[in-house]
């Protein structure tokens, strides 16, 4: 069963080689330090396309529950656990995690945890072929199997951006994959509507 | 033989009554006709009254009548605002499309457009219509606006209908008195102080994109946006007719427009047609895009397409 997932894995990853040498191009200049926890990532090369891609400020770490003084999130980065004392072999699925892990939602088919996480370093991810990336590249990793998305975001048509069309004028800054999309339950999440239209006639004067 | 009976100095005086009276009370009936004219302001200064057409205006008129404007938004709103002019550059020709499969029906691009735009507060306008569109139809007719519940619903989809910017505009073709027309770059906008609001381009829209501003709009300082285009987002007079002009304010300068920066998926694709390594270039190309309403001939630039 692994070795099928491994082998479907490595094929996507082939396909998407090579069909998408735009979007791997992309990927390539996402060049960060590793474990970068936030900024923007910035694009060096002139591509196409060239623009600064949005990091998580909670990448690398996890909401213990607790607030502090001003009501800010107390984030526990994974390897002050991981990194020494916890030597823990990585859980199957969701379900066997322990402590303040319990109730992440995950709703993302059948992956397991190891399917992306690094064994090793828990602030660090693989590729389906054992490459290990940061975080902050997470986008590398999604590609492999949602290549469609990639496609269309390496050309601009998917994910939300701000700043300029004209990239001679100005930068833009995009959303990552992760910015709209919980990586363990990346169906995006419905929403209230904003600004209802008022009727001249049907909702009174106004 | 008979005898004419003298007029008796009473009828006389009767009729000299009556006369009188009614002539007072048509007076009366003349000046209450007359009196809301009285209590109207000045809708206009003189100095907008006599102002010319904007394509026949030269720059320093231009610049005078924005200085001019600025200081009636400053007296009529108490912000501090600039008016300014972008022409259409060369060699840029906007093209808008949008991806109605990603796209879930937030409605927030139609409020960046009310804020951006500075519309109207109370009535809520905004030049961005969202309709709520069975699975499977594409009936416009039966498009819902003013859906209130979670989005995307199930077996729904969702379609923002704005100026669709046509290449052959019915409502440039209507306007009487030429204030709408198309400019270099695709975008078709309005001098709204030559715009005598009859109304026959909103009419003429098969779009349903343009609005009629039925009073002053009211709009608090803080809320106002301060950078303004002539011919864009400018505090509308009362009577005259708007329409989404794309953010000439903001694209003519390079940036996005409002629209594509508060749409959370990026289901909103925007750019020049003419550069072939556009992002907007690409999904011509790469997407089955359509228009809506192509049988009308109006070819518009705004794109739609699904995923799959």
């Amino acid at each position: 069963m692994a070795r099928l997932a491994k082998h479907t894995l490595g094929k996507v990853a082939a396909m998407l080689g090579a069909a998408g040498a735009a979007s791997v191009a992309v990927w390539a200049v996402l060049a960060a330090p590793p474990n970068t926890p936030q900024g923007n990532v910035k694009s060096t090369k002139a591509v196409k396309f060239s623009t600064e891609v949005h990091i998580r400020a909670d990448f690398g770490a996890l909401d213990t529950g607790k607030r502090g003084p001003k009501g800010e999130p107390i984030l526990a980065r994974c390897n002050s656990c991981h990194a020494e004392h916890v030597k823990a072999p990585y859980a199957r699925s969701v379900t066997d995690l322990k402590d303040f892990h319990v109730g992440k939602a995950f709703a993302h088919g059948t992956v397991a945890c190891a399917a992306c996480h690094d064994l090793q370093d828990r602030e660090r991810l693989h590729l389906a072929d054992g490459t290990v990336i940061p975080l902050a590249e997470v986008q590398q990793l999604c590609g492999q199997c949602h290549g469609l998305q990639a496609r269309d975001y390496a050309h601009g048509a998917h994910g939300g951006m701000n700043g300029y069309w004209d990239l001679s004028r100005g930068p833009r800054v995009r959303n990552g994959c992760v910015d709209c999309h919980n990586p363990h339950a990346p169906k995006f999440q419905s929403y209230a509507p904003v600004l209802k239209p008022r009727d001249r006639f049907l909702d009174g004067p106004h | 033989m008979t005898a004419t009976t003298p007029a008796l100095p009473e009828d006389s005086a009767r009729r000299g009554l009556l006369k009188a009276g009614v002539a007072l009370l048509g007076a009366g009936a003349f000046a209450r006709a007359l009196s809301p004219l009285l209590d109207a302001k000045p809708i206009t200064s003189l100095a907008g009254f006599l102002q010319g057409h904007y394509k026949e205006l030269t720059t320093i008129e231009k610049k005078a009548m924005f200085k001019r404007l600025e200081a009636e938004t400053k007296k009529d709103y108490g912000a501090d605002v600039t008016i300014g002019d972008w022409p259409a550059e060369p060699g840029v020709q906007f093209a808008y499309a949008l991806n109605l499969s990603i796209c879930i029906g937030c409605r927030k691009c139609s409020e960046a457009c009310h804020e951006e735009n500075n519309h109207d507060r109370p009535s809520g306008n905004s030049y961005i219509r969202v309709l709520e569109m069975e699975q499977g139809s594409m009936d416009l007719e039966r498009g819902n606006t003013t859906y209130d519940h979670a989005v995307p619903a199930p077996g729904k989809y969702y379609m923002p209908v704005q100026c669709q910017q046509c290449e052959n505009a019915p409502c440039v073709k209507v306007c009487p008195v030429e204030a709408t027309w198309q400019e270099q770059d695709g975008i078709v906008v309005v001098d709204y102080n030559w715009c005598i609001g009859c109304r026959y381009c909103e009419a003429a829209c098969p779009y349903h994109a343009r609005r009629f501003n039925w009073k002053k709009p009211e709009i608090a300082a803080a809320e106002i946006n301060p950078n303004q285009g002539y011919l864009s987002n400018r505090i509308r007079p009362q009577g005259v007719v708007e329409k989404c002009h794309f953010c000439l304010h903001r694209t003519r300068q390079g940036r996005l427009p409002a629209c594509l920066e508060a749409c959370p998926t990026g289901a909103r694709v925007f750019g020049n047609v003419l550069d072939q390594d556009s992002e907007i270039r690409w999904v011509l190309n790469n997407k089955r895009v359509f228009v809506l309403k192509e049988e009308l001939g109006t070819r518009p630039r705004f794109f739609y397409f699904f995923d799959k």
